[in-house]
């Protein structure tokens, strides 16, 4: 049976309910063992600490992500005269929808900076060089994992079967929303899925070159109808906009994720050093500054880096990779101190050096218990974010068809919720988590204005 | 990398740019092709329309210029003009020694064309996705045909800063 002979299989999931799979070959890279690793790396990382519901995978995320492309390539063709996803679109668009967090090392975001490379540097790496993803891809047709790599890597064109699965109204993010705010019971997140679909559309949009050259580039993109969709979006991007307040940027979970890449950045310091404390072949690849091969890469997950981290907690080979990592597993993380909005940069200095003064006196290395916090080192990003600050980059606008039938930037549209409220939904600018007891005395002395 | 550090790296590829970048979306293949070159900015790319983009790196030029620690100045054609602030002080924040090939790398590349840096930065990209030879020249095509007359002179540089050669 080749790749592209259809089968029916349901799949039971808590947010899309039957997730029906016709093609044989989405069944075969569920079945690899590079996607089988998913079910064993947490969606949301270190959030289970504060939401413990949130304990589901990047496999089930994955899954609805592939489910929601499948719906959304229906959509689109339903308002068009020609199918938008011929000639091995489709089957590239829903490969790329599965496969497209396959490169997300243990607790998801978190592990990024500690390989060198982000997820989706690996994700491409995976579907390029693992031998059962390529054998399967190609057996759906020779150019698939060429197509399905262009799209994971957002060159592929036309740009609105990339744009599908990575822009800023994409399946990704209306998937991992909603699955979000049902695991962990933060409802932010919730919006109106079913139209939002509906309101989908492909149009051209021109814009000028970059400077120094003449002529116009076209892009050929997802956008929203306005005229039947803004209340759909303004509702979409707010709950993004509070999920990111309340779940992705919740100051318990960043202090435990950013105690967790310590404790890695240690650990790796203590291996590059030869240290006798548990680790395998693609962890002191790491230390050494090596990129692990893409098998070494895939034996790590979740169960694997917590097993280790609590052997560090009892081995007694180095102080502080003992005690980072004994705190972890107790869940005694660092506490916050909250950097205003708006501080100036010599305030911001000052109080800078005055908190790492305070670890230093009371026996701790800041370069471990003073850990920097901001909202630009979050994950998940929020167009709100962008919008307060007052701008909007063209390689992260909102488009939507206005009336008149063109298509319009939605940081354009000044009689926008979005826009109106703004200045409301500012974000909180950071924070330095430090032991509890500094936490206390710093927030007391000092001074931001 | 703290925000600080990032900062402070931020200021130093702009001093090697002659003080001064024409334009954010040159900033960003500039920063990007810096990192490429080995001098770790702190910055996650992907790519956009304009080929390489870090939003991290938008955030932190807001964040670099409400702070003074760089000035821009809107030009009549939208563009930005990005500079060092006329007080500036080189390693203001201490404890960010990193390589100097990217600097390097920048010194010599901030003369050129945006749109030519746009498609150096798209090569490069591709490059590190894995692709060679004429398999690199395809997507090239997709994503920056309308750019093409700036190819060869893309490639040129690409060769000379990066030692990527398509036969």
């Amino acid at each position: 049976m080749s790749g592209t002979d259809s089968v029916t299989k349901f799949i039971r999931d808590p947010i899309h309910d039957l997730i029906r799979i016709e093609d044989k070959f989405i069944l075969q890279l569920l079945d690899t063992a590079a996607m089988q690793r998913l079910r064993r790396i947490r969606q949301l990382g270190m959030a289970y600490l504060v939401y413990p519901g949130a304990e589901h995978s990047r496999f089930t995320h994955s899954l609805g992500v592939y489910h929601l492309a499948g719906r959304a390539i229906h959509h689109l063709n339903q308002g068009s005269e020609s199918d938008l996803f011929s000639g091995g679109k489709r089957e590239a668009i829903l490969a790329a929808a599965l496969l497209h967090d396959v490169g997300h090392g243990p607790f998801s975001h978190v592990f990024e900076g500690i390989t060198g490379g982000r997820h989706e540097h690996w994700t491409l790496k995976i579907v390029r060089e693992d031998e059962d993803i390529n054998k399967i891809l190609t057996s759906v047709s020779l150019e698939m994992p060429d197509y399905t790599h262009q799209i994971l890597g957002n060159t592929y064109k036309p740009h609105y079967v990339a744009a599908l699965i990575s822009s800023q109204v994409d399946v990704d993010r209306f998937d991992y929303l909603l699955r979000d705010s049902h695991m962990t019971g933060a409802q932010y997140g919730n919006f109106d899925l079913e139209w939002m679909l509906r309101t989908l559309g492909v149009r051209l949009i021109t814009l000028p070159l970059s400077s120094g050259a003449d002529g116009i580039a076209e892009l050929e993109t997802v956008v929203v109808d306005g005229r039947r969709g803004l209340s759909g979006l303004e509702t979409y991007l707010m709950g993004r906009h509070y999920m990111h307040k309340h779940v992705y940027f919740h100051k318990a979970i960043r202090s435990a994720e950013l105690m967790f890449r310590k404790i890695l950045e240690r650990a790796k310091c203590i291996r590059r050093n030869g240290g006798g404390i548990r680790s395998n072949e693609a962890f002191d690849r790491m230390s050494r500054g090596e990129d692990p091969s893409v098998s070494e890469y895939l034996s790590l997950d979740d169960f694997v880096l917590f097993g280790w981290i609590e052997e560090w907690s009892e081995s007694g080979v180095d102080d502080i990779l003992s005690d980072l990592s004994a705190r972890l597993v107790g869940r005694d993380l660092l506490k916050p101190i909250v950097i205003q909005p708006d501080t100036p940069h010599n305030i911001y200095m000052d109080n800078y050096k005055k908190v790492r003064e305070m670890v230093e006196s009371a026996d701790y290395d800041p370069d471990y218990y003073m850990l920097e916090d901001t909202v630009d080192d979050i994950a998940y990003k929020g167009y709100m974010i962008n919008l307060e600050r007052g701008k909007v980059a063209d390689e992260e606008e909102i488009w939507f068809v206005g009336p008149d039938g063109k298509p319009h930037r939605l940081s354009g549209k000044e009689d926008s919720v979005l826009t109106q409220a703004k200045t409301a939904l500012k974000f909180e600018e950071g924070r330095w988590f430090v032991p509890a007891e500094i936490a206390d005395t710093a927030r007391d002395q000092l001074q931001w204005a | 990398m703290d925000k600080l550090t990032r900062l402070d790296r931020l200021q130093r590829l702009v001093q090697a740019a002659d003080g001064q970048v024409d334009g954010r979306k040159k900033l960003h293949k500039l920063v990007y092709l810096c990192q490429r070159s080995g001098t770790d900015l702190g910055q996650a790319f992907q790519f956009h329309m304009y080929g390489v983009y870090s939003p991290s790196l938008a955030q932190d030029v807001d964040a670099a210029a409400s702070w003074g620690l760089l000035e821009e100045e809107a030009l009549v054609d939208g563009s930005y003009e990005i500079r060092l602030p006329q007080d500036f002080q080189p390693g203001q924040f201490g404890s960010s020694a990193t390589g100097e090939d990217g600097f390097r790398t920048v010194r010599e590349l901030a003369d050129q064309p945006s749109a030519t840096l746009e498609v150096l930065s798209t090569i490069v990209y591709l490059w590190g996705l894995g692709f060679r030879g004429s398999a690199l020249k395809k997507p090239l095509h997709d994503v920056k045909g309308h750019l093409q007359s700036l190819f060869d002179d893309a490639f040129g540089l690409a060769d000379k800063h990066f030692d990527i050669r398509i036969e």
